[in-house]
């Protein structure tokens, strides 16, 4: 099947918290109507020309197969969006017209809406549009989408980025401290690692950024390439600050083999580089 | 793999046991009308309504529906919960913790049998657990077990070709590494600074060591070898020391020579001061222990044999490792 052509791809505007509750409130009334109107209008019908000797509970199934349609619409909805770590990496664009669709869908699943919204977070991350992404990832987070824990922490980790990236410490120091009471998944844990050293020095709390410098450097070295030699200069820098020459010194040495030259002077000039990433989307 | 406690010496799989596993463990697909049935029970169910006359036939399709939705949300669960298993054992094979990652797959990869991605993960982990077990052999069955399943373009593929020729390297298969880094070469070197071009790159440093061409070896690596070897991450350390042996040997070799001697030792020195910035000597003897000949000739002190010692007692890397293990350590003695 071949893509849509581009100037006919659809995009999603910028958004806002209240975007995302009207949206959700058309979707409840929607749902209800449709639930209850149907099967009433049916078990009605039924009992009025005797089609049925148990028009109630024949009513009852009417219900629990428009549930079930209703669910099917958003399951078919989902599928457009659940699989996009890739899409996002290889054609934004496309991954927006796809994002968009589904949002236009009405009535959605209260999670398949929330859950969606976390692509667009995911991809308005990507595309380092960091106002749109705190606006985004503000909009799911303050509708707390359950039972998907790891949607929330990947929301939080967006949202901590891009308040950094904005020099918004105090957002920043926020979000971080409810990173910290949830448990994380390793992947997670090293991406707070990251984020949290950056704010540190951002604040300037190098001594605290430097305690326990072996374990955090173990726990780079887990990290992808990139991101552990990133780590390398925010901790080098940390150091140098402190005057701990000697650490300094072995910390920039080993960064310098982990990045190229062009890579290490980009992040000591901007003390920034990705460190969220799509990862599993659920 | 010998069944013993978790307090008990961990012997890893034998080649035939891994294949005998895989092969009871294959993958298995649902016949349709299994996966149909819950949905006809339902239509059964509404049917039924319709012609209801009394209070059995009246009840009967409620306990169906009950009974579809219940099973659904044990189903549901269930998965999960294999899904939470899994990634533990990602986790724990990211953290170093292989031998436990290596017992947790091998109970785990009877109960996805039904769920083919969750297999295919489960192996190709298996297969990276070995590795870093030094169970050469039974680490090639479960990439060639992958390998066959996979397209042979797939660049998933491709990745695993490549770790599979780094194996045949180290068990001595050189005729058939040979053939397979020639096939891969074009492919892999395409992508440049990428794992794969690395990954190729560290296959055929690693072949001109097993095969002795010195010269080769320190002419297609001495001016490039970081920047091929960087998406590796830290394990570049392990091809640093490989170029390192690579100059020992050769200055052992031009011993009458003195220049030529000193010229080699310095490099040498070089190549295994960079490798030991990356990697600590542990790790560097438990891939390659050739490295033992000439570590103490080169007598560097790595600061990463202190890092780790330091690290050892880190609370955070602790406290970390707990939050994952406390559950599985219950399972395990349950």
């Amino acid at each position: 099947m071949n893509a849509p052509s581009q100037h006919t791809l659809r995009q999603v505007g910028p958004m806002t918290p209240a975007d995302l509750e009207r949206q959700l409130q058309i979707d409840q009334v929607l749902r209800m109507s449709i639930l209850l109107g149907f099967p009433i209008i049916c078990t009605i019908l039924m009992a009025w020309f005797d089609l049925t000797p148990d028009p109630l509970g024949f009513g009852i199934m009417i219900m629990a197969g428009t549930w079930m349609a209703l669910n099917l619409i958003s399951a078919r909805a989902w599928q457009q969006v659940s699989n996009m770590a890739e899409l996002f990496a290889i054609d934004p664009q496309l991954a927006e017209a796809r994002i968009a669709t589904v949002l236009k869908a009405k009535p959605l699943a209260r999670q398949v809406r929330l859950l969606t919204w976390h692509r667009l977070a995911t991809l308005r991350h990507q595309q380092q549009d960091h106002d749109q992404t705190i606006a985004v990832c503000h909009s799911v987070l303050m509708h707390g989408p359950r039972n998907v824990e790891a949607v929330s922490q990947h929301l939080l980790l967006m949202l901590t980025e891009a308040q950094l990236a904005r020099g918004d410490a105090y957002g920043a120091w926020i979000s971080l401290t409810e990173l910290s009471r949830r448990p994380l998944s390793l992947t997670h844990t090293l991406q707070k690692l990251a984020l949290q050293t950056r704010y540190l020095l951002m604040v300037g709390y190098d001594h605290i950024a430097l305690a326990d410098l072996h374990g955090k450097v173990q726990m780079a070295e887990m990290m992808p390439p990139l991101q552990c030699g990133a780590m390398h200069v925010l901790l080098y820098v940390a150091a140098t600050r402190s005057g701990q020459t000697e650490q300094a010194h072995w910390l920039d040495e080993r960064a310098r083999l982990l990045l190229s030259a062009e890579q290490h002077k980009h992040i000591l000039e901007s003390l920034a580089t990705p460190t969220v990433t799509p990862g599993e989307l659920m | 793999m010998s069944k013993t406690s978790t307090n008990t010496a961990f012997t890893p799989p034998t080649p035939q046991q891994v294949t005998a596993h895989l092969t009871r463990c294959a993958p298995r697909v649902s016949r349709m009308w299994v996966t149909q049935l819950p949905l006809l029970l339902l239509i059964a169910a509404a049917v039924m309504t319709l012609f209801a006359q009394d209070a059995v036939t009246a009840l009967l399709p409620w306990i169906i529906l009950i009974g579809v939705v219940s099973f659904a949300m044990i189903r549901v669960r269930h998965v999960r919960g294999i899904q939470d298993r899994v990634q533990k054992i990602s986790d724990w094979t990211q953290l170093g913790q292989h031998e436990r990652a290596t017992r947790a797959i091998w109970k785990a990869l009877p109960l996805v049998q039904m769920m083919p991605e969750l297999h295919g993960r489960l192996v190709a982990l298996m297969a990276h657990n070995l590795d870093k077990l030094t169970a050469w052999p039974a680490a090639e069955v479960a990439y060639d077990y992958l390998i066959s399943r996979m397209p042979s373009d797939h660049p998933g593929s491709i990745q695993l070709q490549l770790q599979r020729t780094i194996l045949q390297l180290f068990n001595d298969e050189l005729t058939t590494a040979d053939t397979n880094l020639r096939k891969l070469r074009s492919m892999a070197i395409e992508l440049k600074n990428t794992p794969m071009s690395a990954t190729y790159y560290y296959a055929a440093l690693l072949q001109h060591v097993r095969t002795f061409h010195l010269t080769e070896a320190i002419e297609e690596n001495r001016d490039n070898l970081v920047e091929h070897l960087r998406p590796l991450g830290v394990d570049a350390g392990h091809g640093y020391a490989l170029l390192a042996w690579c100059y020992h040997q050769m200055a052992l070799r031009q011993a009458d020579n003195l220049q030529a001697n000193d010229e080699c030792m310095t490099e040498a020195r070089a190549w295994w001061r960079k490798a030991t910035l990356l990697l600590s000597t542990q790790k560097l003897f438990a891939r390659h222990a050739d490295l033992k000949q000439i570590a103490a000739h080169l007598a560097y002190t790595s600061k990463m044999d202190e890092v780790e010692k330091t690290a050892e007692n880190s609370e955070e890397t602790d406290e970390l490792m707990l939050e994952i293990d406390t559950e599985q350590v219950e399972e395990d003695n349950a």
